[in-house]
């Protein structure tokens, strides 16, 4: 049954594998008949010992000499073009593979990334197509190498000697006992022995991250002994897997011992008897190895394919998300925005059972700007989400100047609209090419004017190479503040016609708070726009504040109007908000 | 060359008896296939007594050729009694059987002795190596635990994780495995070197000429190797930094729906790693098919030339073959030695990484007569005090000069950079100052022990860092014997209790790393009620209600006034209304004081203080303007 399973997996997987088809089969047989070549050297070895020397057949030995140098020569060859081959469909595999993983991550709705978080995404990506990469390549042509040996070996050992060949069958279960016996065992402790490293690591890096918590209380020999005890558990179950390990090999090599013993001199009884070369027997012994030697690797490979199919498992993980956000087949051009927006009746959750907004109703009129207002989690930032259509809505509808988001192309709705959040992210680049992100063909004029207008243009001449200037890991550090006003003009650059903010939380000091201020109040003129404040200034500001709680609009008007509202929830808010400073600023106006 | 020596004494000199058998395991292992090669060459020798026949030598000649040449090598044979003298003749069925009877013995014993060998080999090459890596990583804990602040500055912990766990676990493997194989490949050459050339001097110099032919094509390609993986890895990297910053900004890519472009440029380097992926494969296949190409072509002229000496009678059969089997086994014993120089340098590198660890000067240490403070009245003062974070860097405060008194509160201020922190961590003694002096009552915090100093402090962080383990243990952190009734009253007084409660495990509940699964609020009380169970001399507020809302920060607050009470208090704060309700301001401004005193002092003295105040108060006018409006319009409705 989870074989079935595992099959239909796999077929999700086999398209990659199809326009390989012909190269595959071509590397199968280059590699059957390199393993079968690789056969040669001790049937050579059995003439020059029996034909040779023995019958005194000394004119061939020239022949066996030509042979047996141009046979190594062959199978260099061949080696060489199986690898190429392998390569060529390996590599090309995992680039397919990969590409088409990302091409179909873009397509996903948000929700994936939340869910699935960026280390788990690596390791999908990079990671697991590699195992499954080295599954289809290099363990594939294993498992053909193995099993043309195999029965390659097990004729050559039969038609040299068919008793000893029974023998060989006799003996083979040996291995897979030993095999078995220690599997459980070996696989334990490794899995133990992982458990334990990782605990020493996850316990490492929080201490490293945290080592100014730990010196301020002075924990340091209490760590030292915590990271000796961790460490020294570890050690025991990586002892433990070693003499696991090792007495699996002693046994291994128990059983080729007994093996090799039993041939060699049952090979040797058969010559005194008249039976057998001794040439044949050597060339028996070799062969007799190499069909064991499968048998060992078979043995790892079925370990190895669990492995694969968990990689496999990670990757239908995402190939089978399903892409919920796409342009419908009729969708249309949103034409130039203007800026009404109408939210109607709007019901989302992300988990089922789990409404995060129930029923919102809000017109805006063009060129307004809206605050929303109300305590984490209550769904502010949801509804600018579900405007930009990085989600859609479970019930109502969200029209931009009576367009349904939904009915018009994604590229040309979220284009027109500008999105600064409160930890503006910024690649690895210049200045310039994160500016130019949402619009590469724009001038240098346009550039330092959207700069200017974002207040950062100053502090980008500051920087050693201007608007040339590194920015991440290399790069200039930046401060919040400063990013979020190159993310302002970076969002002023496509002209955007509504805007959306998420005010930082996180103090600034006062110089970036009042720059940011008055970046935000010049690109929130003449543009719809809603802003996620958590500043007074802000919202006192606002044409219109939308007070949330709990996915709730619970009341709607301009500052003065909400004021009005006995026990308002917003004159709560503010009142709480307020009152450290309002009277003070009452005293200072007074004084 | 000078750290590997000192490596050796210091963490392989422990474990040399252990270290001392398994090199003499190794070298007794070494000669395994040439024993093996022995006893097929009496079997076909002696037993079997296979003859070349050639039609050119005369039976009688060759006879008398081989018992010439023979002669002097006999000597290892005569330990086995009996055997010399039956060479010549021809033996019957039933000797030969008996003979065999024997050689089956012979060979299941040492085959059986080896496999023991083998397996206790194994196990101590692994127990020794994990021991020596186990110290090494509690060596290097136990000193970066020692280590300053600038030490963590200057290193990413990502870096120092790796020298702890990777870099050792490299050396784990790669230690013992070196070391010990080394001696072994050495041992097996010397041995094959010597077999080789008694079974007959012609034959050896030709493999001698041979081999190294080996060993050079292995040496040809290693470089063009090492080239093409150092570049794929950097690529490899690459592409997966590339992804990884996608992944974290998709939302930039879909608001300015960038994908296309964004899967082009992802497109160019998975094409750039397959290039690279393809010619690392050919090229590694070419080295190990020219390798096989030179070793073929050697045993087969070796097997050509061997033959024609059998004709000629200078070899037996049997010779022939314990020579081929003695050659095989040299070729991989030699290609290690020829990387065995390649690993070391590899394993150099690791080692004095170790030791660049464990030889960071300790610069905050306990002076040998550091005192111990059992009370703390709290008097604080910064005589001169001067701090940068590099020797060559700009200050990042200069000349503070200050008292605080005890038990009173002082408020920091500043601009962002101003130099806030810096002061805080001066002094905690996570950085020493590069002039002036800390006193704290009476004594520069350098004469005091460390942990008595940072016992008698509390530091509450912006952003508080919290440790995975339940949510008590967390609380307990600075004290470890707090009774849960403690830890309880602690959390009441950080407004965490409710919360708590609500959560199915109560104290017990699991914090995830990082304290992934706490607000930033919580994780602030719960640093709040880290430092309460403390019940520190002095603390350390370092805007530290920020983060919270509204509601919480006034029930904090009276818990903050409590606290603060017969404490001396530092508060680090952005904001002017949190500052004047300290006893004393301490104006920042680059690095430098930039005023010292009260409110309305300062509005008078200090210019950076009267802009910062001047900034927040027009915001706070509009406020105010705002809230009278509405005040008005409420009037005005009823």
């Amino acid at each position: 049954m989870a074989d079935e399973g595992n099959m239909e997996k796999l077929r999700k997987l086999a398209h990659f594998v199809t326009p390989y088809k012909s190269r595959l089969i071509l590397l199968l047989c280059l590699t059957a008949t390199m393993t079968t070549l690789g056969m040669m050297p001790p049937l050579v070895m059995k003439y020059v010992i029996d034909d040779v020397i023995v019958d005194g057949n000394w004119r061939v030995l020239e022949v066996l000499l030509v042979i047996s140098i141009c046979l190594p020569i062959a199978s260099a060859a061949m080696r060489i073009a199986i690898s190429f081959t392998n390569a060529y469909v390996g590599w090309g595999l995992t680039t397919q593979m990969r590409k088409f993983i990302y091409e179909h991550m873009l397509k996903l709705p948000m929700r994936f990334y939340d869910e699935m978080g960026t280390g788990k995404i690596m390791s999908r990506v990079m990671g697991d197509v590699a195992s499954v990469r080295g599954m289809v390549t290099s363990r594939m042509l294993g498992i053909i190498i193995d099993f043309v040996s195999f029965w390659v070996a097990l004729a050559f050992c039969m038609g040299l000697n068919w008793k000893m060949g029974c023998l060989l069958l006799v003996l083979l279960p040996l291995y897979f006992l030993n095999y078995y016996g220690w599997r459980t065992p070996i696989r334990e402790s490794i899995s133990l022995w992982r458990r334990k490293m990782d605990r020493v690591s996850v316990g490492l890096q929080e201490r490293l991250t945290g080592v100014q918590l730990v010196k301020s209380y002075g924990r340091e020999r209490r760590e030292n002994r915590a990271f000796a005890e961790d460490t020294h558990s570890s050690l025991d179950a990586a002892m433990q897997s070693a003499s696991h390990r090792a007495g699996y090999y002693a046994g291994t090599w128990g059983v080729s011992g007994f093996r090799n013993t039993v041939i060699f001199c049952l090979g040797c009884y058969y010559v005194i008897e008249g039976e057998m070369t001794y040439g044949a027997v050597m060339a028996f012994f070799s062969y007799s190895s190499r069909m064991f030697q499968p048998i060992l690797n078979l043995t790892q490979i079925a370990m190895r394919l669990q492995a694969v199919m968990v990689s496999v498992d990670r990757i239908l993980e995402i190939l089978d998300f399903p892409i919920e956000i796409k342009d419908r087949e009729d969708a249309v051009e949103l034409p130039p925005i203007k800026g009404h927006v109408a939210f109607e009746n709007v019901h989302f959750e992300y988990k089922k059972g789990e409404p995060v907004l129930k029923g919102i109703d809000l017109e805006v009129q063009p060129g307004q700007m809206v605050a929303l207002v109300g305590h984490t989690g209550c769904g502010k930032t949801t509804m600018t989400s579900l405007l930009m259509r990085f989600f859609d809505v479970n019930k109502g509808r969200i029209s931009i100047d009576g367009y349904d988001v939904r009915d018009v192309k994604l590229r040309t709705l979220r284009t027109q609209i500008g999105q600064v959040l409160q930890d503006s992210v910024m690649f690895n680049g210049t200045i310039r090419e994160n500016l130019l992100y949402g619009r590469p063909d724009a001038t240098d004029a346009e550039l330092i004017a959207a700069a200017r207008i974002a207040e950062i243009h100053e502090f980008i001449m500051q920087t050693p190479e201007g608007y040339d200037s590194m920015l991440g890991n290399d790069g200039i550090k930046l401060s919040v503040g400063e990013k979020q006003r190159l993310a302002i003009a970076r969002a002023v650059l496509t002209d955007p016609a509504i805007m959306i903010l998420d005010e930082a939380t996180s103090s600034l000091d006062s110089l970036s708070e009042a720059l940011i201020q008055k970046a935000m109040g010049n690109i929130l003129k003449e543009r719809t726009s809603f802003a996620i404040a958590h500043r007074l200034s802000t919202i006192v500001n606002a044409d219109i504040i939308v007070v949330m709680d709990h996915g709730e609009i619970i009341e709607t008007g301009t500052h003065r109007e909400l004021l009005q509202i006995p026990n308002g929830k917003y004159r709560q808010l503010y009142e709480q908000q307020a009152a450290g400073s309002i009277e003070e600023a009452v005293e200072a106006m007074a004084g | 060359m000078e750290s590997l020596k000192r490596f050796v004494l210091l963490y392989i000199k422990p474990y040399w008896v252990r270290m001392a058998m398994v090199i003499a395991m190794a070298t007794i292992t070494s000669s395994y296939m040439f024993l093996l090669g022995f006893i097929s060459k009496i079997t076909v020798d002696e037993v079997l007594q296979l003859k070349p026949s050639g039609e050119i030598v005369s039976d009688a000649h060759r006879q008398s050729l081989i018992q010439a040449d023979r002669r002097p090598r006999r000597d290892p044979h005569a330990a086995i009694p009996g055997l010399g003298k039956e060479v010549t003749r021809p033996k019957t069925r039933t000797e030969k059987l008996e003979w065999l009877g024997w050689i089956f013995i012979l060979y299941l014993v040492v085959r059986s002795c080896f496999a023991t060998i083998n397996w206790f080999y194994t196990y101590s090459i692994a127990y020794v190596g994990q021991r020596i890596v186990f110290r090494i990583r509690l060596d290097l804990h136990e000193k970066v635990q020692k280590l300053q602040m600038t030490f963590f500055d200057r290193q990413q912990t990502g870096k120092i994780m790796a020298r702890i766990l990777d870099d050792v676990g490299l050396l784990q493997s790669e230690i013992t495995t070196t070391f010990v194989e080394t001696t072994r490949h050495v041992a097996r050459i010397l041995m094959g070197t010597v077999i080789l050339l008694t079974i007959d001097v012609k034959l050896a110099l030709l493999a001698f000429v041979v081999l190294p032919a080996y060993v050079v094509t292995y040496k040809l390609f290693q470089r063009p190797i090492a080239n093409v993986f150092t570049r794929f890895r950097e690529d490899y990297a690459e592409a997966s930094g590339f992804l990884e910053e996608r992944a974290k900004g998709i939302r930039l890519i879909l608001s300015y729906a960038r994908e296309r472009r964004e899967f082009r440029d992802f497109f160019r380097r998975l094409i750039a790693l397959y290039r690279l992926g393809v010619k690392q494969s050919v090229l590694s296949s070419a080295l190990g098919a020219t390798c096989s190409v030179v070793g073929g072509v050697a045993m087969g002229l070796i097997f050509y030339f061997g033959a024609l000496q059998v004709r000629n009678g200078m070899m037996t059969v049997g010779d022939l073959i314990y020579f081929n089997m003695s050659m095989g086994n040299l070729f991989m014993p030699l290609v290690a030695l020829a990387n065995v120089n390649a690993v070391l340098q590899q394993m150099l590198v690791v080692i004095s990484r170790v030791f660049e660890v464990l030889d960071e000067e300790v610069v905050i240490r306990d002076k040998p007569d550091a005192k111990n403070l059992d009370n703390v009245r709290g008097r604080v003062a910064f005589r001169n005090v001067s701090f940068r974070y590099t020797e060559t860097g700009d200050y990042a405060v200069r000349d503070l000069n200050f008292v605080v008194r005890p038990g009173t509160s002082v408020a920091v201020v500043g601009p962002s950079g101003a130099g806030k922190s810096t002061l805080v961590s001066l002094l905690m003694r996570l950085y020493e100052p590069s002039e002036g002096k800390i006193i704290l009552d009476d004594y520069d915090i350098q004469d005091l022990k460390i942990s008595s100093l940072r016992n008698h402090l509390s530091m509450v962080p912006q952003e508080p860092v919290l440790f995975s383990g339940t949510i008590a243990e967390n609380i307990r952190y600075g004290q470890p014997d707090t009774t849960p009734e403690q830890v309880m009253d602690a959390a009441k007084a950080a407004e965490l209790h409710d919360f708590i409660m609500t959560l199915p495990e109560k104290y017990e509940a699991r914090v995830e790393e990082r304290g992934s699964n706490l607000s930033g609020g919580q994780k602030q009380r719960l640093a709040f009620a880290m430092a309460v169970v403390t019940d520190p001399s002095i603390l350390i507020l370092d805007d530290t209600t920020s983060a919270l809302d509204a509601k919480t920060e006034a029930k904090i607050q009276q818990t903050l006034d409590s606290l603060m009470e017969g404490r001396s208090t530092f508060v680090i704060t952005h904001r002017i209304s949190t500052a004047m309700r300290a006893d004393r301001i301490l104006v920042l401004d680059n690095g430098r004081m930039a005023g010292w005193g009260v409110h309305d002092d300062l509005l008078s003295e200090s210019e950076v203080y009267r802009l910062l105040y001047e900034q927040q108060q027009k915001q706070k006018e509009e406020v105010a303007d705002s809230y009278i409006e509405g005040i008005m319009a409420m009037a005005g409705q009823r």
